[in-house]
């Protein structure tokens, strides 16, 4: 590593969909958005590498654009990730113990697992300096998988893996990047509601403290609004953009459950540091639709703010294109993320 | 500071242990000098092949001019034994003794009551000093024949001796003879003698310039009496 690039491909590997974005980096740390896309996989399709090497070729046809390496992003259900409290370790002998003695540090058998980890900036609310501890982020991914992505990005024809990370990691840096001011300087939550999971991640003053993956998305918050509403898809989504008040109230009871799982982690993040949350960070599909952002933020009577990690970038895409951009950047922000921090390495 | 994960780590340390795979490597190495050996193989075998070109040309041209050469080499001895011959001979001319001066100056001194009958020369060619020895045999008259024949050896002696080293002029013989001569209508006895001259000449003399042709002495009416 330590390699420096000008230009890198961002590319998050979903479960549902693909979406990459170019990122160069110019004098005077501004960064340009050159090229974006997404690609629907199809679920009926089992993802082999094969099959996904198929939709990268195709995004990255779609997409155009060159970059010298290729910084990923990997939504997975085996995916782990967590925090652990160690004496201070340099990263590569824990990365080595963890490796070795998997089972006693993370309580799983990781023998499988391909793991890295990361030294968390500990805030001086945290009371941590004071005994010694320090935080580490520990992600992994099987093996399996981490070969098959890599067989699967060499059959798509893209650059050169330059990093691989899991998503909400991408995420957590993207919002660094996009919002220094608010990660350097408060308690922040994120959220990102992806297809079939959601990520919540809490955090103060740089310091991540808490990582959570719940099994409810855009996928189930939609079905719920079907069985409720008993409309089609389409219907459904097109009564949320004209505010139809009985899909709203649908969509309250639909978000019962993502709702309860947000307020149980801000009341764990409350509980144990002596700060509030005063804003949401939703970033994902759900958040391009300002009513369900509303019905969220009324019923975690807290305000509910769509961000995108491109905020922070210039946007050099064609013109015919930057409508499109504007609807999907905040889609991006987890590909904007693992490019934005290939490119800050 | 971002936090800094990259699960492709195993992977892409396995690339870099196997791009710089010390066995790869020195089997690319091997490959290398392989490659060098062949080609310096086939170099050296071009080579080669230029030299056996070269070779089979130099051997036909030989055969070519070999008989010529053997040939040439004949006549190199022919044409040596010819300039041998020619330059012996040359050297023979060269080295010649010249008589002319030699008779011319006895010629000179001989005096009217002398008469030459016979003479002879000889010159050891080849050998430095020269040694040449003439004899002269004659017939002398006067009152006093001897004296005649004794001034004539000294006048040789004295002449020759000018011109030539280690001159002896002797008398092998002098013997008185019965006939009678008249010299100037008078009557006078005779002696028969035999002088010896020898000499020797240290160069090899140069053909001299022609001398102009002086008039001979008027000869004395010599008439053998008996």
């Amino acid at each position: 590593m330590g390699k420096k690039f000008t230009s890198v491909m961002g590319l998050d590997i979903g479960r549902y969909s693909l979406k990459s974005v170019v990122i160069q980096k110019k004098g005077g740390n501004r960064f340009v958005v050159t090229h974006f896309a997404s690609h629907v996989m199809d679920e009926t399709v089992e993802p082999t590498p094969s099959e996904i090497g198929k939709g990268i070729k195709s995004m990255l046809k779609q997409m155009g654009g060159n970059a010298k390496a290729c910084a990923v992003a990997v939504s997975h259900p085996e995916a782990l990730l967590r925090l652990i409290e160690q004496p201070s370790t340099p990263t590569e002998v824990l990365r080595d113990a963890l490796k070795l003695n998997g089972m006693m540090l993370l309580n799983q058998d990781t023998k499988n697992f391909i793991l890295d980890c990361d030294l968390i900036p500990t805030s001086a609310s945290s009371g941590k300096i004071e005994d010694g501890q320090k935080t580490y982020l520990v992600a992994g991914l099987p093996r399996v998988q981490v070969n098959n992505i890599g067989l699967a990005i060499h059959e798509g024809g893209a650059p050169p893996v330059a990093t691989l990370q899991l998503a909400p990691v991408a995420m957590f840096n993207a919002f660094e990047f996009a919002q220094p001011e608010a990660f350097n300087t408060s308690s922040f939550f994120l959220l990102d509601i992806g297809h079939q999971a959601s990520t919540m991640m809490l955090g103060s003053m740089k310091e991540l403290v808490l990582i959570r993956n719940i099994d409810f998305g855009g996928k189930a918050l939609i079905e719920n609004l079907q069985t409720l509403s008993g409309e089609h898809r389409q219907t459904v989504l097109n009564a949320l953009e004209d505010d139809d008040e009985l899909m709203i109230e649908n969509a309250r009871m639909a978000m019962t459950t993502i709702t309860r799982e947000i307020m149980n982690s801000i009341g764990f993040f409350e509980g144990r540091r002596e700060d509030t949350i005063r804003q949401i960070w939703v970033s994902g599909g759900v958040a391009k639709c300002k009513a369900l952002l509303r019905v969220l933020g009324e019923e975690l009577r807290m305000p509910c703010v769509a961000w995108s990690a491109a905020e922070r970038c210039e946007i050099n895409v064609p013109a015919a294109r930057k409508t499109r951009f504007a609807e999907d950047s905040l889609d991006l922000s987890v590909a904007c993320g693992a490019a934005t921090q290939a490119l800050s390495e | 500071m971002a936090i800094r994960i990259n699960l492709y780590h195993e992977i892409q340390r396995a690339r870099i242990v196997e791009q710089y795979d010390p066995l790869k490597i020195s089997l690319m190495c091997l490959g290398f000098i392989g490659v060098c050996l062949v080609g310096w193989y086939f170099m050296s075998l071009n080579e080669t092949n230029k030299i056996r070109d070269e070779h089979s040309t130099q051997q036909v041209e030989l055969g070519r001019l070999k008989p010529l050469a053997i040939a040439a080499k004949d006549n190199e001895q022919k044409f040596n034994n010819v300039l041998t011959l020619a330059s012996s001979l040359s050297k023979r001319i060269d080295e010649r003794f010249y008589w002319a001066p030699v008779l011319d100056k006895i010629s000179a001194v001989i005096p009217p009551a002398v008469q030459i009958t016979k003479m002879t020369g000889e010159s050891n060619f080849g050998e430095i000093p020269r040694r040449v020895n003439v004899n002269i045999e004659g017939v002398a008259a006067g009152n006093q024949p001897r004296k005649v024949a004794e001034d004539l050896r000294l006048k040789l002696n004295e002449t020759l001796g000018r011109n030539f080293k280690e001159l002896s002029a002797v008398f092998k013989s002098l013997d008185d003879s019965i006939e009678r001569v008249v010299i100037d209508g008078k009557e006078a006895s005779t002696v028969l003698f035999s002088i010896s001259i020898s000499f020797t000449i240290e160069t090899i003399p140069t053909a001299p310039a022609p001398a102009p042709v002086a008039p001979a002495p008027s000869a004395p009416d010599i008439t053998a009496q008996r």
